[in-house]
This record gives structure tokens, C-alpha cells and sequence, in this order.
């Protein structure tokens, strides 16, 4: 008797820790290139991976992560599009699913182009990639998807 | 029982009616949805002391780059979807009110923050340099928002064209205000989102009537606490996450040149006015036996103790 409550207990931790948000870590390797036209970012972003499909996709992830949640200081993204990462995160889970895993990304990056060939490293590749971002429309999906306010209260 | 039966349909009807008298009309009902009041914004330019806006707006040297830098920050507000008040309608308006009469003491940026109702102004300041300080035109703007009622700085941003060799003053301020706008609107929105989350700050004033009968050392309630104490014990408690910075004091006045106030009822969630707040500190008042009148000028909350 006392093994099945054991195993019960066991079971609701693993399955409260499934709950939980989970912050996948990512690269801060994003540097601003240029500004080419107004609501427009470029950015020069590193990627890791086993081979260059998952490094450029990295790459490509990476450049969202830090302007959705850590912002580029000196440029019209110092401070991050989405102010609590933890809370969007939890809150919008279906949302960054479809951002993230389903590409729904690729629909506000304007040009990708591979900056660097493919480096060998510990186990990994790295790349690096300039990445052009929409991030006015990326803005406007984010205040329609209610994930931050618009402009005002 | 069918007395009773009577008394029955009686109260349903007085509770039904008692209901609809308070509850939304048929005709506006949106069933629960609020929608945000948003806070409005007027861009004014900058001027010094005694200085026409008329005269500074038609200047025929620089008058263009004054109405072109507002119109060019306009266009930022615009696009993010927030439209501003328009000045030169809120200048024609004061005019045409008599406003700025020579005789009027008042500042003319003063009537038109009043008189336009503006929650937050903006000032801009343009200067443009051009030869023979130095080769080509450059022009240099000045961004700074501030609550009309508190004074409280809301953004501030700078920047340059950097020199160009055209006279075209409309491109030089757009390049100067693109350059900025997306930092100085983002400074503001994080201003907005401390209101948001720690409501938003209102100037609240007691003051006593001329021949009052009471004093702030006075004794009020049961408790034997002064009315100054009263009132700040109450404040402390009442204002939203109990903000309630007290600015000063005299033997005439107290002052609270920070309170927080919700932008939503925590209760039902409705838009929360500031008059909801000046309600509250009077129905306080008169359970103590103080009477008070109450004016509102542009976002403050004025209590005049009788």
C-alpha cells in the first residue's frame, strides 16, 4: 500500500513539473547590423546545431528571442517588445508553439543570408547569420494576440 | 396567503427596479465589456516665458519648422495607433474663447492644457543650425512628455539629423524624430505600464475653508485622533497599493502630491474616475462629521474643509 502511495506521489510531482513553463535557453550572440527603413531591424545572429540546417534555424530563433525578450541597447529596441518573459511564456503558450515550433516566425523576417561558413566546435556547428526583421508588424501581431498592450494603458 | 403572496411580487418588483435604475441601459449595454479609457495627448511646442504661440507658429523664419516638427511627432503617435489632440485646434479654440486676453495672467500653455483636458503634453523643441555656424543644415530636437496634473516627467529623448547639405527643414526634423521616436514612445509606454500595474498618480490638496470651523489640530471621530491624522491614516490605507506620498504640510494646508488611484475598479472592474476616489475621501470626511466640498481642476482632487 505503501508503494502505491509512493508511486501516486511520485507521478503528481513529475506531472506538476511538466506543468510548469519551461525557458529553453537560448544564444544573446545578436548584434545590430542596420536600419534600413523605419520598422525595420537587422541583425547579426549566431546559430548552434548539429549540422547548418538546425545552426541557420537557431540563428534565425536566436535574433527573435533577444528582440521579443531582452531588447538590443543603442538601437529602437533597447528595452524587449514583451516586458515579463516568464509570464508571456506561461500565459501564451500556444502562442509561442505556433511562433517558434510551427515557424510562424519566419512570416516577420524579411531576409536571412548566412554570414559566415559553418564552424566546427565542441561537439556542435556554429554559423552566423544577418537577419532582417518586420519588427512593426511583428509588434502589431503581438498587441492582437493581446501578448502586450498597445500604445496607452 | 395570498396577502402574502402579494408582498412577494411587491419586493421582486422594488428589487427589479431597484436593479435596472443602477445597471447599464438596453441601449448602451455591452454586456460586462470595458474598454480602457486611454490617456489623452496634446504636442505643443516649446516657448519661453510670455511668448506667443500664435506669433511663434506664424514666425515667417520659423514658424514652418515648429508646425513641422509637431506634425512630424503626431505622425509617430499615429503610428502606433494613438491619435493626439490637435493644437492648433486647442490654440484657435482658446482664441476664440478669449483665453489669452492681454488681461489674462495666465501662462497661454497653461489654458490650453487645461482647456484641451490633455491627461499628458508633450513639448517639442526644434532648433535648426545651418551656415555660417556650420556646413550644411542640422536640425537638433527636443522630445519631453509630462503629466498635466502632476508634472511628472513621462519620457525625454533627444536627437540630430546630423548636417546635410538641403534646406529641406521637413526631411532634416522627420530624420531627427526617426531616430528617437521608437525610444522615447517606448519610455513612454513603460511609464504607462507603471500606471497600469500601480495606478496612476493624482494631486490631492486639503485645505480649509476661509472661516472653517474646523482645523487639521482638531479633534474629529470618537477616537480622539486630529483631523490631519485622520486623514493621513486614511489615505495611507485607501490609496491603491497604499501610495500616498504626502508633499508638505502647513497649519492651512496638507499635501499629497502622489497618490495612486486604480485605472480600473478592483471591485468590478469598470473604468475607476478620479471623481470615484474624491467621492470616497468625502463620504470619509462626513462619517467623521467634517464637511467638504470637492472641485476637480485638470486631474487634481482639491477637498476644501467647511
Amino acid at each position: 500500500m505503501k508503494n502505491v502511495q509512493k508511486i501516486i506521489l511520485i507521478i503528481a510531482i513529475v506531472g506538476l513539473h511538466s506543468c510548469s513553463p519551461k525557458l529553453q535557453s537560448y544564444s544573446a550572440e545578436v548584434n545590430f547590423l542596420y536600419k534600413e527603413a523605419q520598422g525595420t531591424i537587422a541583425v547579426k545572429s549566431t546559430g548552434y546545431g548539429k549540422n547548418q540546417t538546425d545552426a541557420v534555424l537557431d540563428a534565425q530563433k536566436n535574433a527573435f528571442n533577444v528582440l521579443l525578450f531582452k531588447g538590443l541597447p543603442g538601437t529602437e529596441l533597447n528595452v524587449p517588445l514583451i516586458e515579463n518573459e516568464n509570464e508571456a511564456k506561461s500565459k501564451h503558450a500556444a502562442y509561442f508553439k505556433k511562433f517558434f515550433d510551427e515557424m510562424n516566425f519566419k512570416t516577420f523576417m524579411m531576409s536571412s543570408t548566412e554570414s559566415s561558413n559553418l564552424i566546427k566546435i565542441k561537439g556542435n556547428k556554429k554559423i552566423t547569420v544577418d537577419v532582417k526583421v518586420n519588427y512593426n508588424s511583428l509588434r502589431k501581431d503581438l498587441e492582437q494576440n493581446q501578448l502586450i498592450r498597445k500604445f496607452g494603458y | 396567503m395570498r396577502y402574502n403572496k402579494l408582498i412577494i411580487a411587491f419586493l421582486l418588483l422594488l428589487n427589479s427596479w431597484s436593479f435596472s435604475a443602477f445597471s447599464q441601459n438596453a441601449a448602451t449595454n455591452s454586456g460586462g465589456q470595458v474598454n480602457q479609457i486611454q490617456p489623452s495627448i496634446i504636442v505643443i511646442p516649446y516657448k519661453t516665458e510670455g511668448q506667443k504661440y500664435r506669433s511663434l507658429l506664424e514666425d515667417p523664419k520659423t514658424g514652418f519648422e515648429k508646425r513641422i516638427a509637431i506634425s512630424r511627432v503626431k505622425e509617430a503617435f499615429s503610428s502606433r495607433g494613438f491619435t493626439t489632440y490637435d493644437f492648433e485646434a486647442e490654440l484657435k479654440k482658446g482664441e476664440t474663447a478669449g483665453a489669452f486676453s492681454a488681461s489674462a495672467q495666465t501662462d497661454e500653455k497653461d489654458v490650453i492644457i487645461k482647456n484641451s483636458g490633455a491627461d499628458i503634453f508633450v513639448v517639442v523643441d526644434i532648433n535648426v543650425l545651418g551656415p555660417p555656424k556650420i556646413d550644411g543644415t542640422d536640425v537638433k530636437i527636443i522630445l519631453k512628455a509630462f503629466e498635466s496634473a502632476t508634472g511628472r516627467d513621462c519620457g525625454s529623448k533627444d536627437a540630430s539629423s546630423t548636417p546635410f547639405y538641403t534646406n529641406d527643414i521637413s526631411k532634416l526634423a522627420g530624420k531627427a524624430i526617426d531616430i528617437m521616436k521608437e525610444a522615447f514612445l517606448n519610455e513612454m509606454q513603460t511609464k504607462f505600464t507603471d500606471i497600469v500595474n500601480n495606478g496612476r498618480s493624482v494631486y490631492v490638496e486639503f485645505v480649509l475653508a476661509q472661516g472653517a470651523k474646523l482645523n487639521f489640530q482638531s479633534e474629529v471621530g470618537t477616537s480622539g485622533d486630529l483631523l490631519s491624522e485622520s486623514i493621513v491614516d486614511w489615505m495611507g490605507k485607501n490609496a491603491f497599493k497604499n501610495y500616498a506620498k504626502k508633499g508638505g504640510s502647513t497649519a492651512l494646508k496638507i499635501i499629497y502630491d502622489d497618490v495612486r488611484i486604480p485605472l480600473k475598479d478592483q471591485a468590478t472592474g469598470m473604468n475607476y474616475e478620479i471623481e470615484s476616489f474624491g467621492r470616497l475621501i468625502r463620504k470619509y470626511l462626513k462619517s467623521i462629521n467634517v464637511l467638504a466640498t470637492i472641485e476637480y481642476p485638470r486631474g487634481q482632487i482639491v477637498v476644501t474643509i467647511n
